[in-house]
């Protein structure tokens, strides 16, 4: 039996064996904090985008307009993105787990408290309309690479979804209304499928969010609601210039 | 012997002291070997895993706190190596995620019936210990037989010291189906 004991004392004496030293284990807690934070801050950024771009695209009203708007939400959602950040959670959930304390409560307790951390942090950053500054920021000051990566990224998270499109009604048609947006004119049709957010008053002038189909110069409406509160696409964008075919030649409404 | 408690000898350990790691190899070899044949179900080469127990405790001992207790510390690097030597032979089935430390459970207490089951199988225990999945099997030899309470277990395995009530719950009443299924003596 003392055969273990003698050979590990004289691997010791003889230098084949050595104590690690304390810092490599402080290094190797530092890295894994830093990682947890990265991922944690990733999480966050990501999903506060994708609130963000939901928001701004005006893809999160979808599902105002029943069935068919919820298919198209969650056609039109960035599950990738999404994706992603449950990658960032499951690398963050992986080095919770590697903290001796992380395993005294069940592990739901410490799940709940991350999303709800990514939720609340997310909401808060949409609230201070952190993104909006950034790209703003960005914009002004010409930052190198910035303004192409956040236009991705906005294309990724569904900023512009097709079949979400902003604009002024420029006329009334026996068939709907002709929109006028920043890609040029589109004929609207509507009809009694058509959903309206309740109180909405259709007339020239008006700012409103249309959501169906683009088939060439029309939109095969589903669902239109105000869009006073969503801001317009900027030009020159990644997807800014966007080709949807041939466009009627319509005036500016009055 | 040293009549020191084990934290003051891993301390000693860690400031350098050679004969302290020796001490420690005495008064933890027979326990490990103990588990390491129970959980690996086996008693050929028992002596490397040991010796691999040991080594990693010593490389690591700079990590261990001396204000927590010393031997679930070492049970600790006990299992992960019995672990990855299980992993290694493709014996062990165990996943990335385990329901039982995810889901909170009400705390389970030590049941008289539990330690009735195990008189009443006697020695066989020891033979139906090698059929049981090893978490179960585990289990049943850090409470039986190594004589840990719960909050030991919990802090060898790493998972909530109600997890390690339901676990053992559960490992009992497998124990008990695998004897209920053996043909017996009358």
């Amino acid at each position: 039996m003392n055969d273990i004991k003698n050979t590990i004392l004289e691997k010791i004496q003889h230098g084949e064996v050595a104590m690690r030293p304390r810092w490599h284990f402080v290094l190797h807690t530092a890295f894994m904090v830093v990682g947890a934070l990265i991922a944690a801050v990733l999480s966050i950024y990501l999903a506060s985008f994708i609130l963000y771009a939901l928001m701004r695209g005006g893809l999160v009203f979808a599902p105002q307009f029943g069935a068919h708007g919820f298919m198209f939400f969650i056609a039109s959602t960035p599950w990738i993105l999404i994706a992603l950040v449950g990658v960032f959670l499951g690398i963050l959930y992986v080095l919770v787990t590697k903290f001796s304390w992380s395993y005294r409560q069940p592990l739901i307790y410490s799940l709940i408290g991350v999303v709800l951390l990514v939720i609340a942090a997310s909401s808060f950053i949409q609230y201070m309309e952190f993104h909006s500054r950034v790209r703003d920021y960005a914009e002004r000051h010409g930052v190198p690479g910035a303004l192409p990566f956040f236009e991705r990224l906005e294309h990724m998270a569904g900023r512009h979804p097709e079949g979400v499109t902003k604009g002024v009604i420029g006329e009334m048609t026996e068939r709907g209304f002709m929109l006028i947006t920043e890609d040029g004119p589109f004929e609207v049709l509507v009809d009694e499928n058509t959903r309206r957010k309740p109180g909405l008053t259709l007339e020239a002038g008006a700012d409103v969010l249309v959501f169906g189909e683009i088939e060439g110069d029309v939109i095969e409406a589903f669902g239109i609601r105000d869009g006073s509160d969503i801001p317009p696409r900027k030009k020159g964008g990644r997807d800014g210039g966007r080709d949807h075919g041939p466009r009627m030649q319509m005036g500016a409404p009055q | 012997m040293s009549t020191d408690t084990d934290e003051a000898v891993a301390t000693a350990v860690q400031h350098g002291d050679v004969d302290a790691m020796g001490e420690i190899i005495t008064r933890y070899e027979q326990k490990l070997r103990r588990y390491a044949r129970r959980f690996l179900r086996r008693s050929e080469d028992i002596d490397d895993v040991v010796q691999e127990v040991f080594i990693k405790c010593y490389t690591g001992i700079k990590s261990y706190d001396s204000s927590y207790r010393f031997s679930p510390w070492i049970y600790r690097i006990a299992h992960n190596t019995f672990v990855n030597e299980l992993r290694r032979q493709e014996r062990f089935s165990g996943t990335f995620f385990d329901a039982d430390t995810i889901l909170p459970y009400i705390a389970g207490t030590e049941t008289s019936d539990g330690v009735a089951i195990e008189r009443e199988m006697g020695e066989e225990v020891e033979t139906l210990l090698a059929e049981l999945p090893p978490k179960y099997r585990e289990i049943i030899i850090l409470h039986h037989f190594e004589e840990m309470g719960y909050q030991e277990i919990s802090d060898v395995l790493h998972i909530p010291v109600n997890t390690v009530g339901v676990r053992l719950t559960r490992a009992r009443q497998k124990l008990k189906e695998l004897y209920s299924a053996k043909p017996h003596q009358p």
